[in-house]
């Protein structure tokens, strides 16, 4: 009875954590997953319909800004914040003095939220009394940069927020799988007679593919996922303009009650990042195994 | 000037001291550029609250104030109206510790025992049970906010705290869970043999023996909880209503939703309000928040 | 001819002195064997004749030419890596032809140095290979290789055998020799292992805080080291050093330790000691035999004989060690694998002081041997 009980107890601590996970994540996704083959307006309801909403979803104009928007946004998120944070980490690999405190300085912007850095940046963005203002009091006067306002170039705000942001922690990435590095293999590289853009060309980067990867599957992860950001600096406007998945999906559900079509993109965005996520854990722990 | 410079076998090489020197100069150039670059946000804010209207529409936002005042502090914590209502940020900043509080610590104890179970306890499909928990670190919380919406509203939580708190837990479970049992998987199991061969049982050996080695994990998880639960809109703005609201969403109300001349002082101050627990945390222990986002993103 | 020297070399990291006046040159084909305890400097003295530190002070000589200030690819050496570093990234055949290809060597000249390197080391089965393809044996052969493609003035080794097990050490070990001998090569090699250092070495640098301590052939090294580090770091088990005082009685001088007095040896320049000095007489364990064994042996001459009870015995297949206590000192014997011995019985020993040593206890240095008296500044020198 004893050794019963002691058998049964590392399963019986997990079970709570079982529970929710299988009710709160996969019941859920499931849920949402059914609810987008219905007719749901502004309560669940299981008329079916198919594939619907999902043909609604695609001729939806305000949808295909969002991923249009989407497209923009993710693809120079990544690439800038990859591109700044690999410059700043490979120069402060240089041995530099106060690392410490530049890296505490890059990397603060993690700490705060989405929301005060839309705010932060809604301000210096605006205008009316932000950076456009205070160029043209430095004499420039035709200086313009109302992006912010303009329905073309709002999105770029977005990424301008949000590189600034995530750029420390991808920084912070490189910089561990930098000094993961064996010192002896850039030593032997000295002796082979590379040069230092050749040391880096053709032994560093090489070894940082891991982390490339690894900060690519957060970026993209975050990228997808972005909500507050945008409803801070931009509200998703003007008009629509900055949308995104995740703004469209919630004003979709919850202003205009039209939660079939709403459960739909929230579809398309769980499948977009386990697209991404799925095969990246998979590995992750393949390689976790294989060492052990 | 140095011993090392007057050496004469140095002597007739300036060229190449002089590149590795220009060299070193940019690099530290580069760094210290950039540096501005991402301090020059928040100094602006900070200068911005601390200034009245008039002194902002002088156009300057990046020039220090030219005479101080808090006012702006004042009205952002206790007066500024948000919705109907105008108490400031300060009743949303109590909710947000009454929603922080309770969702760290029960997802970090959970997530704890679990990370346990995970490493020295191992059953027959335990791998499925992480697999599918860290999968849920990832998802869009897009997919569970129309179920959840509904489930809270069953349980009688809709718009309150204990629901907000509830949903904290739910989904912060997935990364605890994750850091402890990275954590612990690098303990060698050979500690907790040698606990039962002394006559320690489940919860005597993770109570005696892993918990007092556990210290560095549980700061990581509570700052990467208490940072990700104080931070969080999404959760807040779906579950919560009215009074209930965390500050994240006050300070959204406030800033985007005035009527009105918009006060960017007191926009600021705000900011910084709702800033401030989670920047002070990361100046006090950036090293377990650095470590928690490093083991967010890449396993052990 | 020389081809390389160190000159009054220099290395402070901040205030720590790491290497104090580094002085010593070595000829084509010479082997030498930087050795000593970790934190010597060896490692540190290996990387500033590489390039990859720069020197305080001093210089270094390559073939003629001054190369201190030089990059490491300027210098016309190649190095072996204690972690191999072979590039990850990179199959074995790049790895090795790396150096070329840097240097901008055509592809097919390339491609030739490459097979005859792999001929060589016996690797060409693995060219197509990453390097977490391969075993520790296998890496520490293309690490050899991307050494060699080079055809440098000067090899650098260091402690590349210290990752491979013992059977595969003993192995690589022999293989670098046979290397060494057919290629005639120069070399420099670091170990902590004084066995690789007698093994391999035309020449020994025995180096301890920052100071080489002795530079000279393994013969001399083992046999008449210049103090009592390198007396006991070379040579397992240690040197056994009794200390005593010497004394002169009659016309003979002894080193008396208290309960016994031991002779001399007569190959110690005795003019060198002064009545009452504080000594250290030094005997290998390998020149302690039992009495029994060597009774008849004529070859032996100058013997000090005692009795001691054994404490511990430790059989290893060809010699039986043998450990008890002189005098409150532990002493190490180390006999024939035939001895038959016991722990916890008395045994008579003879100790052949042919090769005894003697030195000051004080400065512990070694007292000169009277074919050496007068000479041993240009001793030093040489």
């Amino acid at each position: 009875m004893q050794r019963l009980l002691a058998r049964l107890m590392p399963v019986a601590v997990l079970s709570p954590t079982i529970v929710l996970t299988t009710i709160f994540i996969y019941g859920f996704i499931a849920f949402s997953v059914i609810l987008s083959f219905t007719g749901s307006r502004m309560f669940p309801r299981f008329n079916f319909v198919g594939l619907d909403q999902y043909t609604r979803l695609f001729a939806n104009p305000r949808w295909d800004v969002a991923v249009e928007n989407m497209l923009i946004f993710g693809f120079l998120y990544i690439a800038l914040s990859t591109l700044i944070g690999l410059t700043l980490a490979i120069l402060l690999d240089q041995k530099i003095r106060n690392e410490g405190v530049l890296r505490t300085i890059y990397l603060y912007p993690m700490a705060i939220s989405f929301i005060v850095t839309g705010v932060i940046w809604q301000w210096i963005l605006n205008p009316g009394l932000g950076i456009q203002t205070f160029v043209r009091n430095l004499g420039f006067e035709t200086f313009t940069f109302d992006w912010l306002v303009q329905n073309d170039y709002a999105i770029y705000c977005v990424v301008i927020a949000g590189v600034w942001q995530v750029s420390g922690y991808i920084m912070a990435l490189f910089l561990a799988g930098l000094r993961g590095i064996n010192m002896d293999i850039v030593n032997a590289a000295k002796i082979d007679g590379a040069g230092t853009w050749q040391t880096y060309r053709y032994v560093i980067l090489p070894e940082l593919r891991p982390m490339f990867l690894t900060a690519f599957v957060v970026q993209a992860h975050l990228a997808i996922k972005s909500y507050d950001l945008v409803v801070a600096l931009t509200k998703g406007g003007p008009g629509f303009a900055t949308e995104l998945p995740s703004t469209f999906m919630y004003s979709t559900t919850f202003t205009r009650n039209e939660m079939g079509l709403g459960a739909a993109s929230a579809v398309i965005m769980l499948c977009t990042i386990a697209a991404i996520v799925v095969p990246y854990l998979y590995s992750e722990i393949r390689n976790e195994r294989r060492s052990a | 000037m140095s011993v090392a410079a007057l050496d004469p076998a140095r002597e007739g090489r300036g060229d190449f001291d002089w590149s590795a020197r220009f060299s070193r100069f940019a690099v530290y150039a580069v760094l210290v550029f950039a540096a501005l670059v991402f301090l020059v946000p928040l100094m602006s804010m900070v200068f911005t609250s601390l200034k009245d209207m008039d002194e902002i529409r002088g156009g300057n936002l990046l020039a220090p104030p030219a005479e101080v005042t808090f006012s702006a502090w004042v009205k952002a914590w206790s007066e500024a109206c948000i919705s109907v209502q105008c108490d400031g940020l300060a009743p949303y900043f109590i909710n947000s510790l009454l929603i922080v509080v309770p969702a760290v610590i029960i997802s970090v104890g959970l997530g704890a025992l679990n990370g346990y179970v995970l490493t020295m306890w191992r059953f027959p499909g335990a791998d499925w049970v992480f697999a599918g928990l860290l999968f849920g670190c990832f998802i869009p919380f897009q997919i569970v906010l129309i179920p959840m919406a509904r489930m809270l509203g069953i349980m009688g939580l809709a718009g309150s705290i204990p629901g907000v708190v509830f949903v904290h837990i739910v989904y912060g479970i997935g990364f605890t869970t994750l850091f402890f049992r990275n954590y612990y998987a690098s303990v060698p199991k050979e500690l907790v043999k040698a606990a039962s061969v002394d006559g320690a049982g489940f919860w005597g050996t993770w109570w005696h023996i892993l918990m007092p080695i556990s210290w560095p994990i549980v700061t990581v998880a509570v700052i990467w909880q208490f940072t990700g639960v104080w931070n969080d809109f999404l959760f807040g703005v779906s579950f919560s209503s009215g009074g209930s609201q965390p500050v994240t969403v006050a300070l959204n109300n406030l800033v985007n939703t005035s009527t009105g001349v918009k006060e960017y002082n007191v926009d600021m101050a705000g900011a910084m309000i709702s800033a401030f627990p989670t920047l002070f945390v990361y100046v006090v222990a950036g090293r377990f928040f650095l470590r928690g986002l490093m083991s967010g993103a890449v396993k052990g | 001819m020389t081809t390389l020297a160190v000159e009054n070399l220099k290395k402070n990291f901040g205030s720590t002195q790491v290497l104090k006046d580094i002085d010593m040159e070595i000829g084509t084909g010479d082997f030498l064997v930087l050795v000593g305890p970790s934190g010597c400097g060896k490692s540190t003295l290996l990387n500033v004749i590489a390039g990859l530190e720069k020197q305080t002070a001093g210089q270094v000589m390559i073939a003629g030419r001054d190369v201190s200030n030089l990059q490491p690819k300027e210098r016309d050496i190649a190095m072996v890596f204690q972690s191999y570093a072979l590039y990850p990234s990179m199959t074995v055949e790049r790895n090795i032809g790396f150096s070329l290809e840097m240097a901008g060597v055509d592809k097919a000249v390339r491609a030739e140095r490459i097979r005859e390197v792999a001929e060589l080391l016996k690797i060409k089965d693995l060219l197509k290979r990453r390097p977490s393809q391969l075993s520790g044996g296998q890496r520490q052969r293309v690490a050899m290789g991307r050494a060699l493609v080079r055809e440098p003035q000067v090899f650098l080794f260091d402690e590349p055998l210290s990752n491979l097990d013992a059977k595969l050490r003993v192995d690589m070990r022999i293989e670098i020799k046979k290397l060494h001998q057919r290629l005639g090569a120069t070399i420099v090699y670091v170990t902590h292992d004084q066995i690789e250092a007698m093994t391999m070495a035309t020449k020994i640098a025995v180096m301890k805080d920052g100071i080489i301590q002795q530079f000279g052939g393994p013969k001399d090294i083992y046999d008449r080291p210049s103090n009592t580090f390198v007396a006991t770091f070379m040579g397992s088990p240690a040197m056994n050093l009794l200390s005593g005082v010497a004394r002169k009685a009659g016309s003979e001088w002894v080193v008396d330790h208290g309960s016994q007095q031991v002779a001399v040896p007569r190959h110690i320049d005795v003019s060198a000691l002064r009545e009452g000095q504080e000594v250290l007489l030094g005997i290998r364990p390998e020149a302690v035999h039992l009495t029994a064994e060597v009774a008849h042996d004529d070859r032996i001459d100058q013997v000090w004989e005692f009795e001691r009870v054994i404490d511990v015995t430790e059989p290893t297949g060809p010699a039986t060690l043998a450990l008890f206590e002189i005098d409150g000192t532990e002493f190490h014997a180390s006999l024939s694998g035939d001895a038959v011995v016991e722990a916890g019985h008395s045994y008579a020993f003879t100790a052949d002081l042919a090769k005894a040593l003697v030195f000051d206890a004080l400065s512990e240095q070694r007292i000169a041997h009277v074919d050496e008296a007068g000479a041993s500044e240009a001793d030093q020198a040489a």
